[in-house]
């Protein structure tokens, strides 16, 4: 198992349902009950932003930027209900990526706390509740971290 | 005498998970949810169904796509042909006191006045059964609703409450306090506290300080505090013994619904406090968020131990599980079982342990647990729920 692998198998044990559906639904009225394939791309998603935003605060604007547009597309074709598996696949690979990249450059405070900063504001923004997006943050954080501390050996 | 915990007498905790599904809404909204709980929607089909409730009910459009995925919308995605729709009619009660429900408060309620005091800061419970009686009938219309919160407010005013007065009762406190000793339902709550926020804080600038922000932003910020603490106490309410796990979720029940109702943009409310497109759009997907808590986590806490012994509870998940070819620890999380019992169906001797050792071992596991009783869960509660009119005059 690689360490996207990892680190996505423990966001989504403890990924809020509630926020999930929110980012998942097309429109703020729609209901969902939400599955395990739209809980992984949601949790893809989630890790990837958060690296995305990591990567950015680390002064790699353009490899920040690609990723936001991939996850951007990504998350678009979760609330049409298109996604395949190959596109899930590719997310995994994409943050795997990112997890090589961090271990390379080296995990630093800063760029923790600008990202964390910027996601709370992302999902709040996207309608999470205050609290909420916190708690989510601080765990993707958490598994982020360790995925890099586990490529590292 | 210190507080105790309710499932240290189960009769009590069946009363009070009777009561509290009864009232967390409304009576007939508790039985039907109840109803649908239990027995499911038998009519639904794959593909669209309509569901209809009648004229005062929003109409909802559910898609089933067996073994894979449901959702649901207000309206049919286009292209998707009306007539093609399977349409359900589920049946609201005209009565709550015809329900099964209300046979088993009635039954247990003698029962349970023998038993000595009930939790600290509830009534009789006399009193709670004639209240609840009280709603029984009350369906969900906005005449009803007017009528039943209106009575509410006036007896709130009536009873001298100083505004400018840092030391006055919170008028949102004394409501929260009624809905927890069951003197108010659910729904009205909820539609009281909206309309008392909106009322009082659109006083702030006219009245008190020409400088101050716009309603929106006082709006927004209980609707933020709110939100904030009802996923708190769903999600806190895992830590505490019996009785705090479901003060939390019951409370958590009116704080979520009334951010519903905040944000519902009713007779287009949102929309004259002068909220942009973009403020409202995340408005509702804070709604969105706050009824998927509401539906999944908490509405659905008080069926099961309302109507089974914890020993039945235990047997209903694992046959669910079975029946639905899905792991019990997630059947155990959609039926919101309190942590301590839904351990008890990891133990390799789980299935043949009886009705008196089930509950001996959950009374043993939440013993050590801290207690969360009305006061406390309230006092928890009480920096979202206040209006605090005089912080913000000051």
């Amino acid at each position: 198992m690689t360490a996207a692998q990892e680190a996505a198998q423990r966001v989504q044990r403890k990924l809020d349902k509630a926020l999930a559906t929110t980012l998942a639904t097309q429109q703020a009225e729609d209901r969902y009950f939400i599955g395990e394939a739209i809980l992984t791309a949601i949790t893809f998603f989630l890790l990837n932003r958060y690296a995305g935003a990591y990567v950015d605060r680390l002064g790699l604007k353009p490899l920040a930027e690609s990723h936001a547009d991939k996850t951007k597309a990504y998350l678009d074709r979760i609330r049409a209900k298109e996604i395949a598996p190959s596109d899930t696949f590719e997310q995994e690979q994409l943050l795997q990526e990112s997890v090589l990249t961090i271990r390379k450059l080296g995990w630093e405070q800063d760029a923790e706390q600008a990202a964390n900063r910027a996601l709370i504001l992302e999902l709040t923004q996207a309608g999470a509740l205050r609290a909420q997006a916190t708690a989510t943050v601080a765990e993707l954080s958490a598994a982020l971290n360790e995925a890099v501390r586990k490529s590292d050996g | 005498m210190a507080d105790f915990d309710e499932i240290e007498r189960p009769i009590l905790h069946s009363w009070l998970s009777v009561c509290r599904q009864l009232m967390f809404a409304s009576p007939v909204e508790g039985v039907m949810l109840d109803q649908i709980t239990l027995k499911g929607q038998a009519d639904l089909k794959p593909g669209w169904n309509k569901e209809d409730l009648g004229p005062d009910w929003q109409t909802d459009y559910l898609f089933l796509e067996p073994g894979k995925h449901a959702h649901r919308k207000p309206r049919l995605p286009e292209g998707v042909d009306e007539s093609s729709v399977n349409i359900i009619r589920p049946v609201v009660p005209s009565d709550a006191r015809a329900s099964e429900l209300w046979g088993i408060a009635s039954r247990i309620a003698p029962f349970v006045e023998t038993l000595g005091p009930l939790p600290k800061g509830l009534p009789s419970v006399q009193a709670v059964m004639h209240s609840i009686e009280s709603f029984a009938t009350v369906q969900r219309s906005k005449n009803a609703l007017m009528r039943s919160s209106n009575k509410i407010i006036n007896e709130l005013f009536a009873s001298g409450m100083d505004l400018g007065d840092p030391k006055s009762p919170d008028p949102a406190m004394k409501i929260a306090e009624q809905y927890m000793r069951f003197e108010v339902p659910g729904t009205s709550a909820r539609y009281v506290l909206s309309a008392l926020y909106h009322a009082l804080y659109q006083e702030v600038p006219r009245f008190f300080k020409k400088s101050a922000p716009p309603i929106k932003r006082y709006m927004t910020e209980k609707i933020e505090e709110l939100a904030d603490i009802t996923y708190q106490l769903a999600t806190e309410r895992h830590k505490y013994n019996v009785s705090g796990f479901f003060n939390a979720s019951y409370l958590a029940c009116l704080c979520g619904g009334t951010v519903i109702v905040m944000c519902s943009n009713e007779d287009n409310s949102l929309t004259k406090m002068g909220f942009s497109a973009e403020e409202y759009q995340r408005l509702q997907r804070v709604r969105q968020n706050v009824d998927e808590i509401l539906a999944h986590h908490l509405s659905g806490a008080f069926v099961l131990p309302a109507h089974f012994v914890p020993a039945q509870i235990l047997f209903y998940v694992r046959s669910m599980a079975a029946a639905q070819g899905r792991p019990l620890h997630v059947v155990a999380e959609e039926t919101s079982l309190h942590p301590a019992l839904a351990a008890i169906l990891d133990q390799p001797n789980a299935e043949s342990m009886d009705v008196n050792e089930v509950l001996e071992r959950y009374l043993t596991d939440v013993e050590h647990l801290p207690h969360l009783g009305m006061k406390s869960v309230l006092e928890r509660a009480s920096n979202a729920l206040k209006v605090k009119l005089y912080d913000w005059i000051h």
